[in-house]
């Protein structure tokens, strides 16, 4: 594989990883099935003698006082919400709870959390996050938004997970939505919908310090305080820093990987009358990863009133500036400065008994400011622009038979600069027969707006000795990359404890974006052979996600989410970069995560979690299988002290190949850390 | 560095195989950790106890003889947890659970849960039905005591709570206990 900046050089060379001597060669999907197995039935022989050790029914509880039932540990029988049982999409919630008890310091890693999302680290600070295929340092089919404000940037496309470290302890939940969700979210939505929420400013209440330090996560800190803000407010204000230590990629030493990162931010919400709540929040960073340097600030406001119990109406309006200075490689530099504003309405009734619409539109202004330092390579033509963004949708829940069988109905229009209209309507059915099972299905068109980079970019990629000139050339008539993805699903819950989920999908993609070879233009040597972006590409995705959450003893929780994804793409260009820029055969076959949390006496609680990634055709990145463990101990209730280690089955490994701008892929390696956690 | 890699390695190694092997064993020692229950049954059991701290007034009650009734709307698993406390009895009166469904009146519940799962416009229905009658409601969604309910269970930091609606305490007709008062959250909703 090659650059796309430059053609002509070679992806250095990648070296297998050394397994650990836990873990003898074997074929690795066999090898983490055993130590599942192990891990299941470690613990089954002693369990009749553990007994329902300080667990409580309801009868022994009914004894209790007020005040000690007050005391009691609750835990709900299906982690996930009662929701999404039934939802007629594939989704999964990542809970606070979960993220705690994982030990992971990070949101991407966290991400790793839900079936289906694949987690690619390709250096300290780098990551490929997608959902059903096209992974990329910038996965442009794979919408992300926090409270309601989207981390989706429009430059390559993507997101820039290193400048989205909230604080993980006031995050209430992210809620992955495999699959696309056009019509509710609007355009990028395609393979997926990564909706992170942070806590209301009730729930954070007191104070919170954290500390925690180890070989990777080389130091990290982080404050947050919440108050009352008169008779029906909260207010919270936060403030972190952390420093990672850089992963030197395959071969070159480099500081690539290194990232440090400073935050603060607020959460203030209000109850001003019995119906209206306003919500105001923001956050500032500055954040140095590897060569770049990254600093943005964002405030956003929300004003929610219900109307009636049916009926609920939302308006929501945030800025958003983020500006990042980046390396592309030895001698260039790409600036760039991006403003956001963005207005939403959103309005919720039920007309007759039998429906519940919901419908909303939204404006958004982004205005871009691009600088290279060199005034050529690689640059962006024009090197600013503005862009408008219109969307409304409707959507209709209509009852078919009372309680068990639903028609959702809906669709979104979309008018963005590059692109025009564009429609992106939804059919779904739902049905839950009886209490333990769901079944839905689903039709969905989605599209996938051209990236700025994409459209405009204008830069020499490379030269070949005496005369040629190599130059990639944006197009700014592309169409939208389009997607009708059908769906169905199944959930089943035969016990309390017990959780099944099934997703199958079927994704049919037209004009995705790649490049071709244009005309040589200078005669013979030419002195010019353009690269020209175009659409060049039709795919078919299929495959699915199965989860299990089981919960066999009340001191012991399973989560078992295996994923299978087959996704072929058809392309009328030959060039090695129309494969890197769509992001073909990133993305693995297989994935497999088992991840348990055992409770344990005297306020302990320990969390193994085992994970087997198949391997990648394109960037050439064997299998690998991982884990992580984590202990914790509050020896006091305010107090928790844990002790994690990370990636522990090989001292290091591979995940992905060198990123968009050719910056080479590090191994990650085995790394550890203590935490303390203190509530005031 | 290497030799710290290679300590952290061994010390990782040793950590894993101790916490596998000691794990299970160990949970059979437990005896000074904190009590840990299913949700459903604590709600059951806050249910339950919260019928000694309420004075209902006498003539809700046809005679002596007549049971204490807890209506639960839909949420199964409650309804269980509840029925396992049947052989209980509450101011002298069994406690006695029903579904709540065709053929049940609000007015003739004593107790009448509306969980989160319940669809929000029939939850609103039902609270509506209840009018004034003296009858405890209690719930467990955030817009609960705006709809007029009287008690709200709050998660809070892996554990329960509860608030108190005191308006629509006051509108049912109910006593309640000043300890009760004293334990829980008080909101003045609206009117």
């Amino acid at each position: 594989m090659a650059n796309p900046f430059q053609p002509d050089c070679e992806m250095p060379v990648t070296c297998i990883p050394t397994r650990s001597p836990l873990l003898p060669s074997a074929v690795p999907a066999l090898r983490i099935a055993r130590i599942a197995a192990f891990l299941l039935f470690a613990g089954l022989p002693y369990e009749s003698s553990a007994g329902s050790f300080a667990t409580a029914s309801a009868t022994q509880l009914a004894n209790f006082s007020l005040e000690e039932l007050m005391q009691v540990q609750v835990y709900s029988v299906s982690k996930q919400p009662e929701k999404s049982f039934t939802a007629p999409s594939a989704i999964h919630v990542i809970t606070n709870d979960d993220i705690r008890r994982s030990g992971v310091t990070s949101l991407p890693e966290a991400l790793r959390l839900a079936p289906g999302v694949q987690v690619s680290r390709i250096d300290g600070n780098k990551w490929a996050i997608s959902i059903r295929g096209f992974a990329g340092r910038f996965s442009n089919k794979l919408l992300v938004l926090q409270d309601g404000r989207t981390l989706y940037n429009p430059m390559f496309s993507g997101v820039y997970w290193n400048v989205q470290e909230i604080m993980l302890e006031d995050i209430e939940q992210i809620e992955v939505i495999r699959g696309p969700g056009s019509t509710l979210w609007g355009a990028n939505a395609v393979n997926g919908v990564i909706s992170i929420t942070t806590r209301h400013a009730r729930d954070t209440q007191g104070g919170v310090i954290t500390a925690a330090g180890g070989t990777w996560e080389r130091a990290a800190t982080g404050i947050r305080y919440g108050i009352k803000s008169g008779e029906n407010g909260f207010v919270r204000g936060y403030g972190t820093f952390f420093y990672r230590d850089s992963q030197p990629p395959v071969d070159t030493p480099d500081l690539e990987g290194y990232w440090n990162d400073w935050r603060g931010g607020f959460r203030g919400d209000w109850d001003l009358a019995s119906h209206d709540t306003v919500t105001l929040q923001g956050d500032a960073y500055e954040s140095r990863a590897g060569s770049g340097f990254f600093d943005g600030v964002n405030l956003l406001g929300r004003w929610n009133r219900g109307m009636s119990d049916t009926s609920d109406l939302s308006i929501q309006l945030y800025y958003d500036r983020a500006s990042a200075k980046k390396r592309v490689d030895a001698d260039r530099n790409h600036h760039e400065t991006r403003d956001t504003a963005n207005f939403e309405l959103q309005h919720t009734f039920a007309p007759g008994s039998r429906q519940k619409v919901v419908w909303g539109t939204g404006f958004r202004l982004t205005h871009d400011q691009l600088n290279g330092n060199t005034a050529f390579v690689p640059a962006f033509i024009p090197a600013s622009m503005t862009e408008h963004l219109f969307s409304a949708f409707l959507q209709d829940k209509i009852t078919l038979l009372s309680d068990s069988l639903y028609l959702i109905l809906g669709s979104r229009i979309e008018h963005a600069d590059i692109t025009g209209w564009e429609l992106q309507p939804t059919a779904r059915i739902l049905w839950t027969p009886h209490e333990q099972h769901t079944f839905w299905s689903a039709v969905t068109r989605a599209v996938r707006t051209p990236s700025r980079a994409e459209t405009t970019i204008l830069s020499q990629v490379g030269f070949i000795p005496p005369v040629t000139e190599i130059r990639l050339i944006g197009n700014s008539r592309l169409p939208s990359e389009k997607l009708i993805a059908y769906e169905a699903g199944y959930r089943y819950q035969p016990l309390p404890v017990l959780f099944f989920d099934l997703a199958l999908f079927y994704n049919d993609y037209r004009s995705l974006i790649g490049a071709v070879q244009g005309l040589p233009q200078g005669g013979a040597p030419p002195t010019l052979v353009p690269v020209n972006i175009a659409s060049t590409s039709t795919a078919v995705g299929r495959g699915g996600e199965l989860s299990v959450d089981w919960r066999p003893r009340a001191w012991l929780e399973l989560a078992v989410a295996y994923s299978f994804l087959d996704l072929s793409v058809s392309s009328s260009s030959v060039l090695p970069q129309d494969k890197l820029f769509m992001n073909v055969d990133t993305s693995p076959r297989h994935q497999l995560s088992v991840n348990s949390v055992i409770t344990l006496p005297h306020n302990v609680n320990c969390t193994i979690w085992l994970r087997y990634v198949d391997s990648l055709s394109g960037p050439e990145v064997p299998d690998y299988v991982t884990m992580d463990a984590r202990v914790a101990w509050k020896p006091v209730p305010n107090l928790e002290l844990s002790l994690v280690g990370q990636n522990l089955l090989a001292a290091k490994h591979l995940e992905f190949g060198p990123d968009l701008f050719g910056n080479p892929a590090a191994q990650t390696e085995r790394s550890m850390y203590g935490k303390v956690a203190w509530k005031f | 560095m290497e030799i710290l890699k290679k300590i952290t390695g061994f010390l990782l190694e040793g950590f894993l195989t101790a916490a596998l092997l000691l794990a299970p064993m160990s949970a059979s020692a437990a005896l000074d950790s904190p009590t840990r229950a299913v949700e459903h049954d604590v709600k059951a059991a806050f249910i339950y106890n919260f019928t000694k701290f309420i004075t209902w007034p006498p003539a809700s009650f046809e005679n002596n003889s007549t049971p204490f009734r807890a209506c639960i709307v839909e949420d199964m698993p409650l309804i269980e947890a509840l029925e396992s406390l049947t052989q209980k009895s509450t101011k002298g009166r069994q406690f006695q659970v029903i579904r709540f469904g065709s053929g049940v009146e609000a007015g003739m519940c004593h107790l009448l849960f509306i969980g989160e799962s319940t669809e929000r416009s029939l939850a609103k229905k039902i609270i509506a039905s209840v009018g004034n009658s003296p009858v405890l409601t209690v719930g467990d969604y955030p817009a609960f005591a705006t709809q007029g309910g009287i008690v709200r269970f709050i998660p809070f930091d892996g554990r329960l709570t509860f608030e108190i609606n005191l308006e629509a305490s006051r509108r049912s007709g109910l006593e309640i206990s000043s300890k009760l008062l004293n334990l829980a959250k008080i909101v003045r909703g609206q009117p």
